[in-house]
């Protein structure tokens, strides 16, 4: 429970980054301008090669993870920046959940912007997709930004460790899951071995079984994807507290807590 | 005493007292400075390094698709996304970072115009763009192993030349209304987007609707990815310098009213006694 009201309160501190940089007209008006058309530029791509099912698979795998990925790792070191990172190591309560809590706002943000891509793309190329896959959409949507944010809860703890690496850690992992997870392109696409690794990484499973969910595939391969997404996913949050603990324990044990 | 009407006239036309050599001068000196400051600056090195990793999935897309033939649209995306974060993103940030640092106030203070040095740290940054076209082409060499022929190298050295002096120019323009927009992240983030889908930086632009397709020319861009692109295909490419001068040109226009913009707003602060303020 106390790791719960931990999170609280670190996700209120997020509410308040979250509003240093946006207000809600600048989110819809400037951040979603930049999502939809950056999804556009890829979704034409489609266009280019003169296929639809090319067209259609970059527009499922690209609007499921529009932001996807985006200010999570880098809101991770902010506390080494705000001072605020010495108090959490020395309070009593687990430092993961007090960061983990202010980088959630932004997982929020990336569910809200997948949602409206799909609505802006379903709107303009004219697109039906049958009920059910509509009325899936939101918690598949969450899903793989659920596991995403866990997965950037661990890359966050790295971008604690050395500060002015975080933003390359977060765009690293947001064209790694673009390359990788069958955004673009199938994972088979890939050697066996880059396979092997993508299996391990967020969003792979939850997008398979999206796909297959719009597709009225079978539901038993739907649900062992989710299945296998949901293990995915609480490993990284294993890893994530492990993670963040260990560097905090190392920076007591070194005396570099202090040092940015 | 006697020195005091000269001041004046400084604030009032900052161009008149110094000859072109000195400007070069500045321009070295700034450029020299900016280089030092930018090889150690996680900031600036990030988006070069980061930045031309896309050129992995639009290679992915393009091999699956059977059509390795256009792996030059791959690595002009890649080298593209690179300059336009540079700039956008860090180039525009100059001026607001030497106001949050108080340096702003200092480098105005002195006798060498303001926007001059900007545009010459802007260029220091968009050159390190390009860097993104070697990382775009060695990591297509080495993840695919596939070699992306230079079929006219001339052209392609002109279109690069050409696409970071055309940022280094857009950047003053940017930098100067960030710093005077309330909502900065928001014009920034509301930027990159329309500014990549309108200039068909990865899909030609042709594969847009007609009444947008109007648009493009006016973003240099586009001048840019059509130039890249010609240069590292094999077919004969027709009207280079009249393409090269739009790119330069509008690179160009976009300094010249960045920097009439910035010389008025600080005119403006200085008259008001508010530099340090606002």
């Amino acid at each position: 429970m106390n790791a719960l009201r931990v999170f609280r309160y670190g996700l209120l501190v997020g509410a308040r980054d979250f509003l240093v940089f946006w207000t809600w007209k600048t989110w819809l008006g400037g951040w979603m301008l930049r999502i939809l058309t950056s999804v556009l530029v890829w979704v034409l791509v489609g266009r280019l090669l003169n296929s639809p099912s090319t067209l259609n698979y970059l527009l499922i795998g690209n609007a499921a993870t529009a932001g996807l990925g985006t200010w999570a790792v880098a809101a991770a070191a902010w506390d080494r920046y705000s001072g605020t990172y010495p108090l959490l190591v020395i309070a009593p309560a687990n430092l993961a959940w007090a960061i983990m809590g202010r980088m959630s706002i932004w997982m929020f943000g990336w569910i809200v912007s997948s949602l409206l891509t799909f609505a802006f793309l379903f709107a303009i190329f004219d697109l039906r997709p049958h009920w059910q896959a509509i009325a899936a959409l939101p918690a598949m949507v969450a899903l793989l930004s659920v596991s995403t944010f866990f997965f950037s809860a661990f890359l966050g703890s790295f971008a604690n460790l050395v500060p002015p690496l975080r933003n390359a850690i977060g765009w690293a992992l947001v064209f790694g899951l673009m390359t990788l997870t069958g955004v673009t392109v199938p994972i088979t696409f890939w050697s066996t071995g880059v396979q092997v690794i993508a299996s391990l990484l967020p969003v792979t499973h939850g997008l398979q079984a999206l796909r297959l969910i719009m597709s009225d595939g079978p539901s038993a391969q739907i649900w062992s994807a989710i299945g296998l997404e949901l293990l995915v996913a609480t490993s990284w949050l294993i890893l994530a507290v492990m993670s963040f603990n260990r560097f905090a324990e190392r920076g007591r044990a070194n005396g570099s807590i202090e040092l940015v | 005493m006697s020195h005091i009407p000269e001041a004046i006239v400084r604030v009032r036309a900052p161009f008149s007292h110094l000859e072109g050599r000195r400007i070069f001068r500045l321009i070295l000196a700034t450029i020299r400075a900016q280089s030092k400051l930018s090889i150690r600056d996680w900031a600036v090195l990030t988006p070069v390094i980061v930045m031309p990793l896309q050129v992995l999935p639009a290679m992915a897309v393009f091999i699956a698709s059977n059509r390795v033939d256009l792996a030059g649209y791959a690595i002009t995306a890649a080298l593209l996304f690179s300059i336009g974060q540079m700039c956008f993103s860090v180039s525009s940030e100059i001026v607001s970072n030497d106001r949050n640092d108080e340096r702003l106030e200092l480098l105005v203070a002195t006798p060498a115009p303001y926007a001059v040095v900007l545009g010459a740290r802007a260029l220091v940054v968009s050159c390190l763009g390009l860097a993104g076209f070697v990382e775009a082409w060695l990591l297509t060499k080495l993840v695919f192993g596939i070699t992306i022929a230079i079929h006219h190298p001339l052209i392609l050295s002109l279109a690069l030349a050409g696409s970071a002096v055309a940022g280094g120019g857009t950047a003053v323009l940017t930098a100067a209304l960030f710093c005077l927009a309330k909502e900065t992240r928001t014009i920034q983030n509301a930027v990159y987007g329309p500014f990549y889908l309108m200039s068909g930086i990865l899909v030609p632009i042709t594969f847009l609707p007609a009444w947008l397709q109007i648009f493009s020319p006016f973003f240099f861009f586009y001048w840019s990815a059509e130039l890249v692109r010609d240069a590292l295909s094999s077919a004969p490419i027709a009207d280079v310098s009249l393409r090269i001068s739009a790119l330069i040109g509008l690179g160009a226009t976009a300094a010249v009213i960045g920097a009439l913009i910035l010389t008025r707003m600080l005119d403006k602060l200085r008259r008001d006694g508010r530099l340090g303020l606002a």
